[in-house]
């Protein structure tokens, strides 16, 4: 590396990693977040003991005591009949009340008040439901003298083991699995989206402060573009660094399988394709814009753009290697977080790996000339912003 | 060897012309000043000589040659639109750019503290730009286009916003530059300044060279000659003195201005002869009449 390139990378990088946004991103986001997970667990561990009330109004003379036996999500309180239960709803005695009419074993329905509006996805409604349906299988097979045996079978038909297939071997998927495959891609994205931003600010506070042409007069602009991001690059790699080394003491610690080392391989290539595509698209922005809030509006718009497949996460979960999910995959801007989820959740093919990969590192040679032509004459620009058309002709030019 | 050669350089921005078939030769070891309006084209030819923007057409070679990557390490430059890191602290800069200038760490530190021991900040080492006054900036700019100890100097309007302090230290540190040998070229409107400063003019209108040469010989070829006369007594008629090219009565005083190329002593021994003379100045038109003069009248 050209030793100016070089000068520039070293102080870029020190002088970066020693911000404050730079420490609370790479220490404290991932606390955080390991809080946000372990915390409501915890909560809701501890006020589960302080169970609230369900009365039931039982016309069958059946459900009742077998709900008591079964159903520990709440306090089973007895009621009369549904005038009673509504005045105790209505004095806040009981916080909801079902009632299970006298043909309910014939015909399977029952009513369910509450103040509060219920999600029927809530784990206490689904148990509710499933007892109550548990409660008519048996009593229909039981009728039909079906053995005990036979019943609980009814009930609970199927076991199913959830296995990855990989090249490493057979996998059985454990929950850190899907936060961590959902976890990885973003907090890689973000730290993209960190090293572009430090980059996007340098190139404004240089020309805000007006150094630049005093850096120009000794240093060609594609030399000190390219220490820029070679040296931010090097924050972006120290800081996944950290996140993985991190990840790999607590999956070591829980014994959770990791990541294959070729997987690992190809996502840290697509993280720094990626790194250089993005920190070239910021280079662009910072060139054009003549104020700090100026690049704000057009950097959030990218950010945006990155975030979609993020967004497509619980689609690309369901079937990662769908031709929808394939083709995006392709598309410059959505290769580098698309391909690490597809890889990261399937055996991707070798052949949507390629072409990806050719696809992505064509666009970083062709970002990175544009970038710095743009950077040449842009950063010497004061004032007025330059339109479309005009940043087209630099390019071309 | 010339330092500095510019042949027939032209750069138009859109449609504008900014520099117009420039052509300047730069000899070692003198102060040269580019004087003219805002606008003439002084900073667009300084920064193609600095290569930060590539001429249309035309030629120039800095120490006989184009300009490379080891011929920058020789030039020292302050631009016009010039600013530092405002949050870095003093040293770091210096160092910094030191290092960016080929130095090597140890040479980088090393003159970085000579020189801030030279403009009185060795104290200030450590202080955030932004904790310093104006002129300290300015000094701190300076230094970084001074650390690697270049042949060559260019400031581009380097006493705009100092104070009259900071100007004469300014002015010291361009003399002391000479003085060990160094060829000095600067941008300036302030003609005073330039006048006091160069050994050499170029003015500059409109992208065209308009005046080059040394300053005495441009003050020559350019000034009037101009007399401030103040008799004892009542003026006489002093029209008919054949050397006389015009005369302006104020009271007992006038001002004459001679026909070119005739002695100011042969004019006192004439006037002598017409009365007693209490006050006989001669006021050489200024570079600033000069530049005023070729601006709005051409020559």
């Amino acid at each position: 590396m050209a030793s100016k390139i070089r000068i520039v990378a070293i102080t870029e990088f020190l002088t970066n990693v020693k911000r404050k946004e730079f420490i609370i991103l790479t220490f404290l986001l991932p606390l955080i977040l390991v809080m946000s997970m372990v915390i409501p667990v915890f909560f809701m561990q501890t006020i589960s003991h302080e169970k609230e009330t369900l009365g039931v109004v039982d016309e069958t003379g059946i459900v009742l005591p077998i709900l008591k036996e079964r159903y520990t999500d709440y306090v089973i309180e007895e009621i009369v009949n549904a005038d009673e239960a509504r005045r105790l709803l209505d004095n806040n005695s009981i916080s909801s009340y079902i009632i299970i009419p006298r043909d309910f074993l014939k015909i399977g329905r029952a009513s369910y008040y509450s103040k509060v509006q219920l999600s029927s996805f809530s784990s206490a409604n689904m148990n509710l439901e499933r007892i109550l349906s548990d409660i008519i299988i048996e009593s229909l097979l039981e009728d039909k003298g079906v053995s005990k045996e036979t019943i609980n079978k009814v009930k609970n038909p199927i076991t199913m083991e959830r296995i990855t297939v990989t090249k490493k071997g057979d996998e059985i998927e454990t929950p850190f699995s899907f936060v961590g495959n959902y976890l990885l891609p973003l907090f890689l994205f973000m730290s993209i989206m960190n090293a572009g931003g430090y980059l996007l600010n340098g190139i404004i506070e240089e020309k805000e402060n007006k150094v630049v042409e005093v850096l120009l007069s000794t240093i060609s602009p594609t030399e000190l573009l390219s220490g820029k991001i070679v040296g931010l690059g090097g924050l972006g790699i120290l800081q996944v660094g950290i996140w993985i080394t991190g990840v790999v003491i607590i999956t070591s610690f829980l014994k959770i399988p990791l990541v294959s080392l070729e997987k690992g391989i190809l996502i840290m290539i697509l993280f720094i394709l990626g790194y250089l595509f993005y920190s070239s698209i910021f280079a662009m922005i910072g060139s054009i814009s003549t104020s700090t809030r100026d690049s704000q509006q057009i950097s959030a718009l990218v950010s945006f753009i990155v975030f979609i497949p993020l967004l497509l996460f619980f689609g690309i979960v369901q079937n990662p290697n769908m031709t929808f999910i394939r083709l995006l995959g392709m598309i410059p801007p959505f290769i580098p977080t698309i391909m690490i989820m597809r890889i990261l959740l399937s055996e991707v093919s070798l052949i949507d790996i390629i072409i990806s990969m050719i696809i992505l590192s064509l666009s970083v040679i062709i970002s990175a000339k544009a970038a710095s032509k743009i950077f040449k004459i842009g950063i010497l620009m004061h004032g007025q912003k330059p339109s479309f058309n005009e940043v087209l002709r630099w390019v071309r030019g | 060897m010339n330092v500095i050669e510019i042949t027939n350089v032209t750069k138009k921005y859109n449609d504008r012309v900014a520099v117009n078939n420039f052509s300047f030769t730069a000899e070692s070891g003198k102060i040269y000043g580019f004087l003219g309006p805002n606008g003439a084209g002084k900073t667009t030819t300084i920064r193609m000589i600095m290569g930060i923007i590539a001429p249309d057409s035309g030629d120039i070679k800095v120490f006989g040659k184009k300009l490379s990557e080891q011929s920058k390490k020789r030039i020292g430059y302050i631009p016009e639109e010039r600013g530092l890191y405002r949050k870095y602290k003093v040293s770091d800069i210096l160092l910094y750019f030191g290092k960016l200038k080929g130095l090597s760490s140890e040479e980088a530190r090393k003159n970085t503290f000579i020189w801030l021991d030279k403009v009185g900040l060795k104290d200030r080492a450590n202080s955030k730009v932004e904790e310093l006054s104006k002129g300290m900036q300015q000094n701190i700019q300076l230094i970084v286009s001074l650390i690697n100890n270049p042949d060559l100097v260019i400031l581009d309007e380097p006493f705009v916003g100092l104070d009259p302090i900071n100007t004469r230290n300014m002015k010291e540190i361009i003399y002391s530059l000479k003085e060990s040998g160094k060829t000095i070229i600067f941008s300036t409107h302030q003609m005073n300044e330039a006048e006091r400063l160069c050994d050499h003019i170029l003015l500059i209108n409109k992208g065209k060279k308009v005046i080059d040469g040394p300053i005495e010989e441009v003050k020559k070829k350019y000034s009037k000659n101009f007399v401030s006369v103040e008799f004892r007594d009542k003026i006489m008629n002093l029209e008919d003195i054949d050397i006389i090219e015009n005369v302006y009565y104020e009271g007992n005083k006038a001002e004459i201005e001679l026909r070119r190329n005739i002695n100011y002593n042969d004019l006192l021994k004439v006037l002598l002869q017409r009365g007693d003379i209490s006050k006989y100045e001669i006021s050489e038109s200024s570079l600033e009449s000069i530049f005023v003069e070729v601006v709005t009248n051409g020559v």
